[in-house]
């Protein structure tokens, strides 16, 4: 299990070196540079060529990568060009809120969801089955800014019950932290969850039909035990897996949602530091998520064994 | 007879006092110091270093920390503020300042001239203005309290480079600018608030500064005579989102929002416990031609002059909150003129139309840069875009980000039609580069528009430079340098506990108290 | 949508009596019908949208502004005076040709490196570690990078999200052929020593067929939305060109004041995608039950 763990992290390495580079050439070949944003518009030519050293902008890409990407290795993201502060440090403030709104929508998503799909799997074919499906089917269609936008014209504008954007930190005041993450969390959430109630009713399903479920249930014991307790587990091996790819989505896909409720996260920061061409702070950014991604998938891969006995790592 | 005295005496006293309650409550009390004014504002600073930038987050801040040798008033006039007087030799070469005694720094280091050389000297050096300082030959300082320039050649523009609130000649002490380079000076000035913490993204953070001495009386107005800090703190809070800024005013998070866009500024405007403001001057919306490419030809240029409806372009593009006026210095200011307005604001096709087959147009296309950075640019492209495309030209429109139209206009090869805008400029000679040949960046070349500017800043006298400049606007109009579209003014809506506020080119919240 | 990370659910035959599989099946494919008409239908809005449409969608007349629906406009118009139902029109037309060239270039991108995945070990380390790069990124975010670097044009959008999903193609396909390639028959072939093409094209890509239309319609799904998202936040198809998402984002602002600018294309996203996700779940059952959701 030790060497599995082992060889899938250096397996990660070559992967991450991939994603600093694309990080890196991604933001450098946007047209304009960060020295025309910092000076404004009437600028001399002259002026700007001396911003751009001094940034270090006039070294060669290749130099640049690599001085970067040393520094980088060893945990020094660089010095943001706009924040004036260290791109790690903008990148830790930001991630508490990122992280609130990713863990509020997986937490909704996986409440709605998974006793959805499990009603579904159980009530299958009764109309309980055909409600969640079809919810669930248009929950996964409608788009989540679309979905955010609705919402803020319905809560914020018409019944002012809740506020249409901003940001409280839990641990500052939960009740106002709670109130400014419920509409974000639902519009990212809502996919998700019609995602998982699916995902979760037909891995149901399947474990419902083997004949151990079956041979428990013909034994007499309890009908809902039963679920409860053999098939759950084994259901959610697929469950696991979306639920992985939920949090990548959630980190990334979140960008969208955070413009819509201007919520200070992570995307908005990076869309924001693209405007700017803010080069630090775009790579650092994006190798920050892009590694929380992989790692957070390796660790689902992990969960595997926990769950499904007949998984083994060598 | 002595009760009907004393009660007498009581009914005008309590006359008295009846009167002078009311008329207090009338006029909204005394100001009553005290409380933090949270506003919201558009963007975040790049940096707070005076010396390095000119971007609008990062002034309308500054403004409220640093303060330059002399400055403008509510007429956009020449008023002191760190120097209490100065005198011009008769040559109008040279310049001397005779600073205020006592102003203290924020640090409790007192201004002298020391400060002054040390900021001119790194103004010099990094500015984005510091083409407007070529000419500054020499600075001495004749004593802590008299600071001496001159200039190369006589600069009629001179005074107002060092008032110019935008990318400010700020004084900061020495040790705070001293061998510092861009955006690494401490941030320590004379101004009624200082600075006391950045946190990016959250807020910029001002307090008041006890030790203030006000630069003159009050009622002066603009950025001169006396500025009284009642607040407490100022919490400049970034939020992009047009609507969250909104939104926020009602719930009251916020005490102030600036720049809301129309829609929403007329749904502010209905609640009660919001004042909502237009505020002009601002700025006036731009087009300029490419004059190296096909708008070489004087004649596709007046077609598009003549083309344009600047009434239908302000109604989409300000929602009607702006002007349609051709002078290239706004109503408020002493040097708007009129001049060339007959060829403004044509709103005829036909024309346009005649002017194109002239010109042999065979249907070239031409390439239309604006950016989505800038609402009004943006709408004002579109609409534009069809006026264009009625009279029967070809245009292809290209939209990037700010920086990425930026970084596009630099390639004359890439463009024919830019957008930009012109905000609230405080001399005239702020406009002279677009129309000089080393400086232009869209290839004009006008040997008589040259004279005109040349002759225009060596006129120490208001009234002939005045003439002279209404001179160049004919012109501008006559060879369509570039158009002017029209004047576009921005909603700003406060707290009604907010009072003192009066909207003038950028937010002030000096002379501002929350009532209790 | 359900998303394969490259391992099929293990095969289970429903042993169900008869009768319930056979009610599931005509239920689903009542779904997959329905799912098909109404793709179908907005196919049919995009591709006569110039018919269709009552006014030019880029006609401004500034002074029928922001006017709710009503006889003149049916869907109302937008702060410059455009008919909002002829941009939507329109708009359908714009996401239809993006999804469709979309789930074109994920398909064949899918194929040639699923295959070549597959198929050559050595490879396949490789191309897996890019594509795993590729999906680490996120989507948004990464469209949104593609789109400043290659700059505002439909063609962009149409490469930029090709990129962002073609990941996901290549990993299904790669997955199959996997699984295909160690079938006894295919150990058969390969003895008699038939050349890699004949086998990859002639044996292993038939089998690759039904994972990869089904991912292929919701690949299409994922570009609608994924277009609009980006029209939304200002990286996607230049103006004046209508876009769903465009339409929505300039009409943000005027929620409270005019509404229907953001309802209308709202809705028709919504319709699409649902569509093609009916559409694509009942492909799913019709080509093979073990991969139902």
């Amino acid at each position: 299990m030790a060497g599995y763990v082992a060889r899938r992290l250096l397996g990660i390495i070559p992967v991450l070196v991939l994603v600093a580079l694309g990080s890196f050439l991604l933001i450098h070949l946007v047209p304009g540079d960060p020295a025309v944003v910092m000076l404004g518009n009437e600028a001399t030519p002259a002026q700007l060529e001396t911003l751009r050293t001094q940034l270090g902008l006039g070294r060669s890409l290749p130099e640049q990568f690599v001085l970067w990407l040393g520094q980088a290795l060893r945990g020094n993201l660089g010095e943001s060009f706009f924040l004036g502060r260290p791109v790690s440090r903008a990148l830790i403030e930001r991630l508490p809120a990122t992280m609130q709104l990713a863990v509020l929508s997986l937490v909704f998503s996986l409440l709605i969801g998974i006793p959805a799909g499990l009603i579904a799997a159980v009530r299958q074919n009764t109309w309980w089955d055909q409600l969640v499906m079809a919810t669930a089917i248009g929950g996964i269609s409608i788009p989540s800014f679309w979905l955010g936008l609705a919402l803020i014209l319905v809560f914020s504008v018409q019944l002012g019950w809740l506020p249409s954007g901003g940001y409280t930190p839990l641990w500052e005041d939960v009740g106002q932290g709670l109130r400014t993450l419920i509409l974000p969390a639902v519009s990212l959430g809502s996919m998700q969850a019609a995602l998982i109630a699916r995902m979760t009713r037909s891995s149901m399903l399947e474990v419902l039909r083997q004949d151990y479920v079956r041979t428990a249930k013909a034994k007499g014991v309890q009908d809902w035990w039963v679920i409860v307790k053999h098939a759950l587990k084994n259901a959610m091996i697929p469950v696991i897996t979306t639920i992985g790819t939920a949090f990548g989505v959630l980190l990334g896909g979140a960008v969208v949602v955070e413009i819509v409720f201007t919520y200070p996260g992570l995307g908005r920061l990076v869309v924001l530091a693209v405007q700017r061409r803010d080069y630090p702070l775009v790579q650092g950014a994006l190798l920050l998520t892009s590694v929380i991604y992989v790692v957070v998938n390796l660790a689902v891969d992990l969960l595997y064994g926990v769950f499904d006995p007949r998984i083994k790592y060598e | 007879m002595k009760k009907r005295a004393r009660i007498q005496a009581f009914a005008v006293i309590l006359g008295v006092l009846i009167a002078g309650l009311w008329l207090t409550g009338a006029e909204g009390g005394a100001p009553t110091p005290g409380g933090v004014l949270r506003v919201a504002v558009t963007a975040s600073p790049p940096t707070l270093d005076p010396h390095a930038t000119t971007f609008v987050a990062a002034r309308e801040i500054g403004l409220h920390i640093f303060e330059n040798l002399l400055t403008f008033d509510a007429k956009f006039q020449l008023t002191p503020q760190l120097a209490e007087r100065w005198e011009v030799s008769p040559d109008g070469k040279v310049f001397t300042f005779h600073l205020r005694r006592g102003v203290k720094f924020h640090n409790g280091k007192e201004m002298s001239a020391d400060d002054v050389k040390a900021s001119v000297d790194r103004f010099k050096q990094i500015s984005p203005r510091r083409n407007e300082f070529e000419d500054l030959a020499k600075l001495e300082i004749v004593t802590p309290a008299v600071v001496r320039m001159t200039l190369s050649k006589v600069n009629a523009a001179f005074l107002a480079a060092l008032a110019n609130p935008i990318g400010q000649l700020a004084i900061l002490p020495k040790e705070a600018v001293e061998g510092r380079p861009i955006n690494k000076a401490d941030i320590i000035g004379t101004g009624p608030f200082r600075f006391v913490e950045w946190i990016p993204d959250r807020w910029v953070k001002v307090a008041r500064f006890k030790d203030y001495k006000p630069a003159g009386q009050p009622g002066i107005g603009g950025y001169g005579g006396a500025r009284t800090a009642y607040v407490d703190e100022i919490l400049f809070i970034p939020v992009p989102e047009p609507g969250a800024r909104a939104a926020g005013l009602q719930s009251g998070d916020y005490d102030f929002a600036d720049f809301l866009p129309p829609p929403l500024a007329s749904r502010l405007a209905n609640d009660k416990n919001l004042s909502v403001v237009q505020l002009a001057p601002y700025t006036y919306v731009t087009l300029y031609f490419n004059h190296a490419g096909k708008f070489k030809d004087l004649r596709l240029r007046q077609a598009v002059q003549a083309a344009l409806d600047m009434e239908e372009i302000m109604q989409v593009a300000s929602e009607g909150s702006g002007r349609v006026d051709p002078g290239f210095y706004f109503k408020e200011q002493v040097w708007h003129s009129t001049a060339g307005g007959e060829l403004y604001n044509q709103k005829n096709p036909a024309k346009a139309g005649q002017l194109l087959k002239e010109a042999g147009y065979k249907g070239e296309q031409f390439i239309m840069v604006t950016n989505t950075d800038y609402d009004y640019m943006y709408k004002a492209a579109l609409v534009i875009l069809q006026q264009l495309k009625k009279v029967g030209m070809n245009i292809k429109i290209e939209v990037y980000d700010w920086p990425g139209a930026i970084a596009l206009r630099k390639d004359l090869s890439k463009w024919d039609l830019f957008y930009s805008s012109h905000s609230t400029r405080f001399d005239p000679s702020a406009n002279d580069f677009y129309f000089m040949s080393k400086t232009t960046f869209f290839a004009y070349t006008n040997p008589k528009m040259v004279a005109l500017i040349e002759k225009a800043n060596a006129i120490l006298n208001f009234e002939e430079r005045y003439k002279t400049y209404e001179e160049i606007q004919r012109l501008i109009y006559e060879d369509v340098a570039m158009l002017k579209l029209y004047d576009h003014n921005i909603w700003q809506g406060f707290s009604k506990r907010v009072k003192g506020y009066t909207p003038w080119v950028m937010i002030r919240f000096w002379d501002v108290w929350l009532e209790k | 949508m359900s998303t394969f990370s490259g391992t099929a659910s293990p095969g289970i035959w429903a042993a169900d009596s008869a009768g319930r599989a056979l009610l599931r099946r005509v239920r689903r494919n009542r779904l997959a019908f329905s799912g098909f008409s109404l793709t179908l239908l907005i196919l049919f809005a995009a591709l006569f949208a110039g018919i269709l449409a009552p006014y030019d969608p880029l006609d401004m007349v500034v002074t029928d502004r922001l006017q709710s629906p009503g006889i003149k406009h049916l869907m109302g118009t937008d702060n410059y005076g455009r008919d909002i139902l002829s941009r939507v029109l329109y708009g359908a037309q714009l996401s239809i040709e993006v999804g469709l060239a979309v789930m074109l270039l994920t398909v064949v991108s899918g194929i040639a490196f699923g295959m070549l995945s597959g198929y050559f070990p050595r490879l396949d380390n490789i191309i897996m570690r890019v594509m795993d790069g590729m999906m680490a990124f996120p989507a948004i975010l990464f469209a949104i990078a593609i789109m400043a670097v290659l700059g505002p044009k439909t063609v962009n959008v149409v490469i930029a999200l090709s990129v962002v999903y073609a990941p996901r193609t290549v990993r299904i396909v790669r997955a199959t052929v996997l699984a295909v390639k160690a079938l006894d028959y295919i150990e058969a072939v390969r003895a008699q020593a038939a050349g890699h093409l004949r086998i990859l094209f002639r044996h292993i890509l038939p089998n690759c067929l039904s994972p990869l239309v089904v991912q292929a319609t919701f690949n299409f799904a994922y570009a609608v939305l994924a277009e609009a998202s980006l029209s939304f936040v200002g990286a996607g198809a230049p103006p004046p060109t209508p876009s769903w998402g465009n339409i929505l984002s300039e009409g943000r602002v005027y929620m409270q004041a005019a509404p229907w600018i953001t309802i209308f294309p709202g809705v028709a996203i919504a319709i699409t995608v649902l569509g093609l996700n009916l559409a694509g779940d009942g492909l799913r059952d019709v080509l093979d039950p073990r991969l139902r959701t």
